[in-house]
């Protein structure tokens, strides 16, 4: 038994019917107990106060953005070379709600500069290379919706999160390059000394959380487009 | 197979010198942008000079996102395509595309840029890094924009969505390309690094992007 | 020299809707095959897949002679063995008549044509008037009149022509049949897709309508 089986949508579906309400469950807890851990059993920071709250659902969205983006690659990658139909239709189902985890990613963040920097926006490294990312997100769904023909759409959208994977590396070095040249000092040295335990706890179980989370809707999301397809079949028989 | 390549890009040359209109409009377009700049900066001529290299490598990238639609507009309304993917990579056939886009059209424009260098009271010892940068960045810029003309083929509702797909592209070449133009005004003397990482851009471009496009390509004529 | 092109249990869909299924065909040298059917019905999809521009599911089509060379459609070679004509023109739009017989002969590697040769190509297909003119000044049967000119110029085994008689006038029609003639006295195989089967010189029939269209087994998703 590998994971390859999962390739066959039968096996898929017998598989989702038992994963996708264990994650669920799981990415409940995990958002139940981080919430409230973070609300009110971590401390507040000495310098932000209660600012640094926001920190448990800015930073999960921020590193986990690019984590789903990872995901799409690699489904598109697999979809790509060994036209398995799954890979593409996880790749299809992640990409509105990596978008979104950015987006959130970036208002929590103004949210967040806004008070302690003084300002919602920097033309910093990691600001700019999340927008950019949030770009390549934007250009995948449209292309998506752009052309009519579903197999076409699929293949060509593929080898756009690939090309965009290979992208953002560059971009995030290039811009990090160009920070360091035009503004040595820059506002966001984010933590002088290493997070606090208890801190990091809630951040954590956050984390988990959003993965199951994504891992829920994405499962639902292919189930969906699964009987959507055989539907079609069906009726069209 | 190497003669296939120096004739796609031959007649490809000679249609984008033949029918100028491409070549005009990016142009008028280039000049425009510039035109337009101290307008919105007040006439304030210091701070048009101090920046005008980043104006005018924006510019340029614009104007190049220009051509995305004209990159393969012939091929769309005839078999020609079709008929040399029967015997020749498709990758090639881009490849030879990017390197008469870059010849036909980034060139001219970059041969315009002491005109506008002028309009934007850059200081004439800038002008050289300026335009070597261009000269070394403007190919990976060519490869894109071959890689959004594939792109463009596969929808008909506009270019305007391959624009905005193209543009992360061309960020690192515009952020590579302005440093290596501009750095002597910060006092810093690592002009070459930027060149070099351009160069690095470059190849990078070549390495993958024909692929791509040819793979776009094929999907495209798969479909059709 | 006998040659024959098998076409043997082939299967195409395309977007999960099954195009046709289990076709066999075989065509011999000097064959002219008709390949007629309704709109829809698959005659250009058939075409695009014997000359590798399409994949298809199942079965195999190839290429044997009687010397022992043997082509099989997925074989890189299979390009070098047919010559297409689509339903658009393979004309580059901004050159004249004898500048894209000239392409045309780079692209297959043909020997270059003096210019009494083009003149004399030129003047069977009518076309004298029209030597210096460009293509994008010329009507839709002009067009493909010279688009048949270049077919004919070519040298290979298969001949896939898509629908060659729409737009020609009734003297067109008559260099259509006198070019048909020419390739199979030259052996070769013809495969002509069109609506007007009385007026073409054919041997064979391939009627789509009769080839079986039910479901055949391709990738899909749903769970079974």
């Amino acid at each position: 038994m590998s994971i390859t089986i999962l390739s066959n949508p039968y096996y898929f579906m017998r598989f989702a019917s038992i994963a996708q309400p264990v994650c669920c469950v799981l990415c409940v807890c995990f958002f139940i107990t981080g919430t409230y851990i973070g609300l009110y059993n971590s401390p507040a920071d000495y310098q932000q106060g209660e600012m640094v709250r926001i920190m448990y659902v800015h930073v999960p969205a921020a590193s986990l953005s690019l984590g789903f983006y990872t995901f799409i690659a690699i489904s598109s990658l697999i979809y790509f070379f060994w036209r398995h139909k799954l890979a593409d239709l996880a790749a299809a189902s992640a990409a509105p709600i990596g978008a979104v985890v950015t987006l959130i990613a970036l208002i929590t963040g103004a949210l967040w500069g806004k008070p302690t920097w003084g300002t919602a926006w920097v033309w910093d490294a990691r600001l700019t290379s999340t927008l950019l990312l949030l770009f390549i997100y934007a250009g995948y769904i449209a292309l998506r919706h752009y052309i009519d023909h579903e197999e076409k759409a699929a293949r060509i959208a593929s080898l756009f999160a690939m090309i965009g994977f290979i992208n953002i590396p560059i971009i995030k070095f290039s811009v990090e390059w160009w920070n360091t040249l035009h503004q040595p000092a820059s506002l966001l040295r984010l933590t002088g000394p290493s997070i606090a335990t208890e801190m990091l706890i809630p951040l954590i179980l956050m984390m988990i959380g959003l993965v199951f989370f994504f891992a829920t809707v994405v499962i639902m999301s292919m189930q969906t487009e699964i009987m959507k397809q055989s539907i079609k079949r069906y009726s069209a028989l | 197979m190497l003669h296939s390549f120096f004739y796609v890009m031959w007649y490809d040359i000679r249609s984008y010198i033949t029918n100028l209109s491409t070549l005009a409009t990016v142009c008028l377009f280039y000049l425009s942008i510039i035109i337009v700049i101290p307008f919105g900066l007040d006439g304030n001529s210091t701070v048009i000079s101090q920046s005008s290299t980043g104006f005018i490598w924006i510019a340029f990238v614009l104007c190049a996102l220009l051509c995305i639609e004209k990159q393969f507009s012939q091929d769309i309304h005839t078999d020609i395509l079709d008929i040399l993917s029967l015997r020749y990579s498709l990758a090639l056939i881009c490849f030879s595309k990017a390197i008469a886009v870059w010849v036909a059209i980034l060139l001219p424009l970059i041969l315009f840029t002491p005109l506008s260098a002028i309009l934007l009271h850059l200081p004439f010892s800038q002008l050289y890094p300026l335009l070597i940068s261009l000269l070394v960045g403007s190919p990976a810029i060519a490869f894109i924009i071959t890689l959004g003309g594939a792109l463009s083929l596969t929808h008909n509702r506009g270019s305007l969505l391959v624009a905005i797909l193209c543009l992360p592209l061309c960020i690192p070449v515009l952020i590579f390309g302005v440093t290596a133009a501009s750095v002597s005004i910060y006092g810093y003397d690592n002009n070459t690094s930027g060149l070099k990482l351009l160069f690095a851009l470059d190849l990078l471009a070549v390495a993958l992007l024909p692929w791509a496009s040819g793979e776009i390509l094929r999907i495209e004529l798969e479909n059709k | 020299m006998t040659m024959e092109l098998s076409i043997h249990n082939v299967s195409v869909a395309r977007q999960e809707k099954t195009i046709f299924s289990s076709l066999n065909f075989t065509a011999y040298a000097g064959d002219i095959v008709c390949v007629t059917g309704k709109n829809g019905s698959g005659k250009t999809t058939l075409l695009r897949c014997l000359c590798g521009l399409l994949p298809y599911q199942n079965g195999q089509i190839c290429l044997s002679h009687n010397t022992g060379r043997y082509v099989q459609h997925t074989d890189s070679q299979w390009g070098r063995y047919v010559s297409f004509l689509g339903s658009k023109n393979p004309l580059y739009e901004h050159y004249s008549a004898q500048e894209n017989i000239d392409i045309w002969c780079r692209y297959w590697q043909l020997p270059r044509l003096s210019s009494q040769e083009k003149e004399r190509k030129l003047d069977e297909a009518d076309l004298t008037k029209q030597r210096d003119t460009p293509i994008h000044y010329f009507s839709s049967g002009q067009k493909r009149r010279l688009s048949l000119v270049l077919v004919s110029l070519t040298y290979n085994s298969v001949y896939l022509l898509d629908e060659p008689d729409i737009m020609l006038d009734s003297c067109g029609q008559a260099y259509l049949q006198n070019l048909l003639t020419t390739l199979s006295e030259r052996h070769v195989i013809t495969f002509i897709s069109t609506h007007h089967s009385k007026s073409i010189p054919s041997n064979q029939t391939l009627n789509l309508d009769e080839v079986s269209r039910h479901h055949c087994t391709h990738v899909s998703v749903t769970p079974s």
